[in-house]
């Protein structure tokens, strides 16, 4: 080539090097780009649109009472996918499995045309019949999973504690709530690898429940005092057309809780056919002011603080005593009545001569330190705190209210664990309803242990208070009526006006009865916390939360071990305890005899249907039955009380 | 006519390069088109069989003296724009276009090879060198016309990819030789006025894929589809890539025509960002070797002739990887050496031969 045209060749073959050095770079930047800057946002498109994820319920870890009985279990039940690319007559299908299904049919066929999964449930927990019933049919591309579904043996029993599960296993409210990963374990997928075309492969077998890592709770529950207090709970409520209420008993020595009731019940089986309200846990969730039942915590803190004796006199002005710009007024008047009797009168003028002697910053402290105003983390969701203002806060009467308990807002769990720890002889333990956490092969791999908390008042306080309350249950205390046959008790009564919430300011109609002891006094087993939420009649909680006391600490004790005094123990064939057969009570026995509907529990495993149905017929129970062959398993338990319109479950299976 | 000093002057680099890209090739088939599922024997035996006669084309190709094909030029591209004209008649209508001519169990594709044919073509009608001032308009009325009447036959196939291609040749030879200024600017001009009446005779297909890769959002199910999976692929290789025959996206059929067009997308989902460089490195090196070449030249002819190679080499490469990424609009161009098809690599390693045969004759002259 030309010499002037070798320069031009060579400017033109340098720009074109440069040329596509520069196309190189620019592949290279974009790659870089791509597979480095945006690698997680295309990586994470990727997946999407080739990995179907399907949920599928774990197995549920099962909830116990502390002696075993099954309170929340998970059962297998159908539910009906479709694997719409195999499905061949979307319309027949569709029409079909409305029908069976009552579903509309409309919907169904979206479902299946709509092709974006090739995974879609058509209907989750389907009863057997239906499953019977679409499997008879054989549509190509419908298939069917086994889920699990939770169930309730016990329905009402304890739901507000133990809560309920929506769908998905996802717990709602109480401990299914609270400990909804525990049972649940590793959720568990299935995952589905698809084409470009929607053609999925399931990567593995459906996963296998052991994975699950599900764990069972037990709490500290016992089903048997739990149905005591509900059936007495119950009672009360309508003989008093009342609103609702709450027991809770618990085990002073260890914070153990050992039922929890609130009223309304709701059957957590059928949650939703329910009012919301009826799902609240009253005994944590409500607030309310104690009334009376607080002098106990200011007879607490004069003891403890010696500047009360028991004997010590207090001018009660005959039944009205102006504090500032308020009068306090007694029930009934009196003159001088000694601290004792301030107590067993339930005198709020007396209370307050005896609340302004000890000062309004040390009774607060008491108050404190008893555990008011602050959560008792007794481990269930929705707990509150009450209502108490530091004194700098209170009005010059503050302190003579809430010395009778007006002014202050509390819990039940909060009056259970303060009166707890004086039974306790002033050391205050946890509250605690999560008794074990075990594995599904039932090891134990957590235990909650009593745990003290601090001690509040000394031995000694704790013992004349005691001595003190037991006299309010004597004759002519206010809490006569909450003394069980044969055993002593102490305790205290409380009523309260409810505050308005409209108008502010105390309700003149509507009241809250109380009353909270402990029995039996020289070794106090359990501490029972009764209030009835606007009672109509009476409003005292001597008349109408006492009686409660007293049924329910007249059932429990001997069910515990503690024999009233007076009472002959013969031989009994059927323990109510189920596992232990030694020395029982006639006294149960004696009561199952007298009335009808009331029976033992036999044991009716191995035994067919029909025999299983003849031995326990006739008794007023809700007998339900599932399975074939013979019974396998059965609630309640054999030798368990079972009374008229309990619910019993029967499992059967045939041996294979 | 063989000479002895042709072997010492063969150029064994070169060929080295070109062997390892098409290994890679048949290995990227084989990773992520084996699963069994195709009918008839696997696509990359297919291309192994065409990769054998391809590098036996490409010796013939490199041994004939390129002198001959000087000679041949003109008879050569009108026996190929024959076949063009008879793909009409006879053609095999595959997926909308009528592209291939059966020959027994082969089809072939005319229009590949007039890529070939235009490039000789035009490499023999620049071999006489303009006058000072360079090519005036009315001289290049005959290159036009070499290359209109390939590229509208093409477009009637319709094959926008394979024309385009054409069309980027021919200029790049333009530019490579010398022009007056003033055509220049009329060229410009004229192609400026063209566009909208090329726009009128694009097929809808064709119209739908240039306005998604202005605007992907456009159609994200239909054409964008395709942007939006190459991208996806990519980037969900990473920098490591996920593997030998582990490219979910290229073996689940998400990433479209993954054997041919996206088939660089496949290649970087499966070895990422490391085995993409060590390619676009690997091609780097063959055009920057073949522009070597062309320095090298000691006439018009073979200059012409390897550069015009080289240019088609380029584009492919280029475009083809610029639409795996998504910085170009999605025509079908495939990537040389490595995208599945017995008529391009042929044409392909053909270049390649060209380019073989002008370098170890550098010396001989």
């Amino acid at each position: 080539m030309k010499r002037r045209s070798i320069n031009w060749f060579k400017v033109r073959i340098i720009f074109l090097t440069s040329l596509l050095f520069c196309c190189f770079v620019l592949i290279t930047g974009r790659m870089f780009q791509l597979q480095v800057l945006k690698k997680e946002q295309l990586y994470r498109l990727a997946t999407q649109q080739r990995i179907s994820e399907v949920p599928l319920l774990p197995k549920r870890g099962i909830i116990y009472d502390r002696n075993g009985n099954e309170l929340a279990v998970s059962l297998e039940v159908d539910s009906v996918y479709a694997e719409t690319k195999k499905v061949m007559e979307v319309e027949r299908t569709a029409r079909e499995l409305a029908r069976i299904l009552q579903l509309d049919s409309k919907e169904i066929q979206e479902k299946l045309r709509r092709g974006k999964s090739s995974f879609e449930w058509i209907k989750r927990h389907i009863s057997p019949g239906e499953a019977e019933a679409i499997k008879a049919l054989r549509l190509p591309g419908i298939q069917f999973l086994k889920e699990n579904k939770r169930f309730y043996p016990y329905h009402q029993l304890a739901a507000h504690v133990i809560g309920f599960v929506g769908l998905d296993s996802k717990g709602l409210e109480g401990i299914e709530f609270q400990y909804n990963e525990l049972l649940n374990g590793k959720p568990l997928v299935w995952m589905m690898e698809r084409d470009a075309i929607g053609r999925g492969i399931f990567l593995n077998d459906p996963p296998i429940e052991k994975e699950s890592e599900s764990r069972n709770i037990i709490l500290t529950l016992d089903t048997h005092l739990q149905r005591i207090a509900e059936t007495e709970l119950e009672q009360a409520v309508q003989k008093w057309e009342a609103r609702g209420g709450l027991v809770i008993i618990m085990e002073p020595k260890t914070g153990k809780i050992l039922a929890m009731a609130s009223s309304p019940f709701f059957n957590p089986n059928q949650f939703l056919n329910y009012r919301p309200r009826t799902w609240k846990n009253r005994a944590i969730t409500d607030v309310f002011e104690p009334g009376s039942m607080f002098k106990v915590f200011l007879a607490a803190a004069a003891l403890e603080e010696r500047m009360v004796h028991p004997s010590d006199s207090f001018y009660c002005e005959n039944g009205a005593y102006t504090v500032y710009d308020r009068t306090i007024r007694d029930h009934s008047p009196h003159g001088w009545l000694t601290f004792k009797q301030i107590l067993k009168v339930s005198s709020n003028i007396g209370a307050s001569k005896v609340a302004e002697k000890i000062g309004k910053d040390r009774f607060y402290r008491y108050i404190r330190e008893f555990g008011f105003g602050e959560k008792t983390h007794v481990g269930l969701p929705g707990e509150a705190k009450g209502l108490l203002r530091h004194p700098r806060y209170w009005s010059p009467v503050s302190l003579d209210t809430i010395s009778f308990g007006q002014g202050i807002s509390v819990t039940g769990i909060q009056l259970a664990v303060a009166l707890s720890t004086i039974a306790n002889g002033g050391r205050q333990m946890r509250p605690y309803i999560v008794e074990r956490i075990t594995n599904e092969k039932r090891e134990t791999l957590q235990v909650f242990q009593p745990e003290e908390v601090k001690r509040v008042i000394s031995e000694e306080t704790s013992k004349t208070l005691i001595a003190l309350l037991k006299a309010t249950t004597e004759k002519g205390g206010t809490g006569e009526q909450a003394v069980p046959q044969g055993y002593e008790i102490a305790g205290k009564t409380g009523t309260a006006q409810k505050v308005d919430p409209i108008l502010g300011g105390y309700s003149t109609e509507h009241y809250m009865s109380g009353f909270m002891g402990l029995a039996p006094v020289e070794d106090p087993k359990m501490v029972v916390v009764v209030v009835i939420d606007e009672p109509r009649g009476s409003n005292l909680g001597g008349v109408v939360a006492a009686p409660v006391f007293r049924s329910i600490v007249e059932r429990a004790l001997p069910y515990l071990q503690v024999l009233p005094k007076g009472i002959q123990i013969v031989k009994n064939e059927f323990s109510p305890l189920g596992e232990t057969k030694e020395v029982q009570p006639s006294f149960e026995k004696e009561r199952v005899g007298e009335e009808t509907g009331r029976m033992i529990m036999p044991d009716l495993t191995g035994l067919t249907l029909r025999n299983a149905l003849s031995r326990i017929e006739g008794r007023g129970l809700i007998i339900k039955v599932s399975g074939s062959g013979k019974v396998t398993e059965q609630s309640p338990k054999p030798g368990t009380l079972v009374e008229k319109g309990e619910i019993c479950y029967l499992k059967l299976e045939s041996p294979s | 006519m063989i000479d002895r000093r042709l072997f010492t002057h063969f150029d064994w680099r070169l060929l080295g390069v070109v062997l390892l890209l098409s290994s890679i090739g048949i290995l990227n088939l084989y990773s992520f088109t084996s699963n069994g599922e195709g009918m008839g024997p696997a696509l990359y035996l297919k291309q192994m069989l065409w990769l054998g006669i391809g590098l036996g084309v490409m010796l013939v190709v490199a041994f004939i003296d390129y002198r001959y094909y000087a000679d041949f030029a003109y008879p050569i591209f009108f026996i190929f724009l024959l076949l063009l004209v008879l793909v009409f008649g006879f053609g095999v209508i595959t997926s909308g276009a009528r592209r291939w001519i059966r020959l027994g169990s082969f089809s072939f594709q005319p229009s590949e090879f007039m890529k070939i044919a235009l490039i000789i073509a035009l490499a023999k009608f620049y071999q006489t060198p303009p006058d000072r001032k360079g090519y005036s308009l009315r001289q290049l009325t005959l290159p036009f016309a070499l290359l209109l009447m390939p590229v509208i036959l093409i477009l009637k196939q319709p094959d926008l990819g394979t024309a385009i291609i054409l069309i980027l040749i021919f200029f790049s030879i333009l530019l490579f030789v010398k022009i007056r200024f003033s055509s220049l600017l009329a060229i410009t001009g004229i192609g400026t006025l063209i566009i909208p009446l090329g726009w009128s005779l694009l097929k809808d297909y064709q119209k739908r894929r240039i306005l998604t890769f202005l605007n992907p959002e456009l159609d994200p199910l239909g054409a964008g589809y395709h942007l939006l999976q190459s991208k996806i692929a990519v980037g969900s290789g990473g920098i490591l890539g996920k593997g030998f025959m582990k490219g979910t996206q290229c073996r689940l059929g998400f990433l479209p025509e993954q054997h041919t067009d996206f088939i660089f997308s496949a290649l970087a989902e499966e070895w990422g960002l490391v085995g993409g460089l060590v390619v676009i490195g690997l091609y780097f090196t063959l055009i920057l070797w073949g522009l070597r070449v062309v320095v090298q030249t000691k006439d018009r002819f073979s200059a012409i002739l390897s550069f015009g190679t080289l240019s088609m080499l380029f584009w492919h490469t280029f475009i083809n990887m610029g639409m795996a990424m998504g910085m170009m609009p999605v025509v079908g161009i495939p990537l040389p050496l490595l995208s599945y098809g017995g008529s391009f690599l042929l044409s392909t390693l053909i270049g390649i031969g060209l380019l073989l045969n002008v370098s170890m004759r550098r010396f001989l002259f």
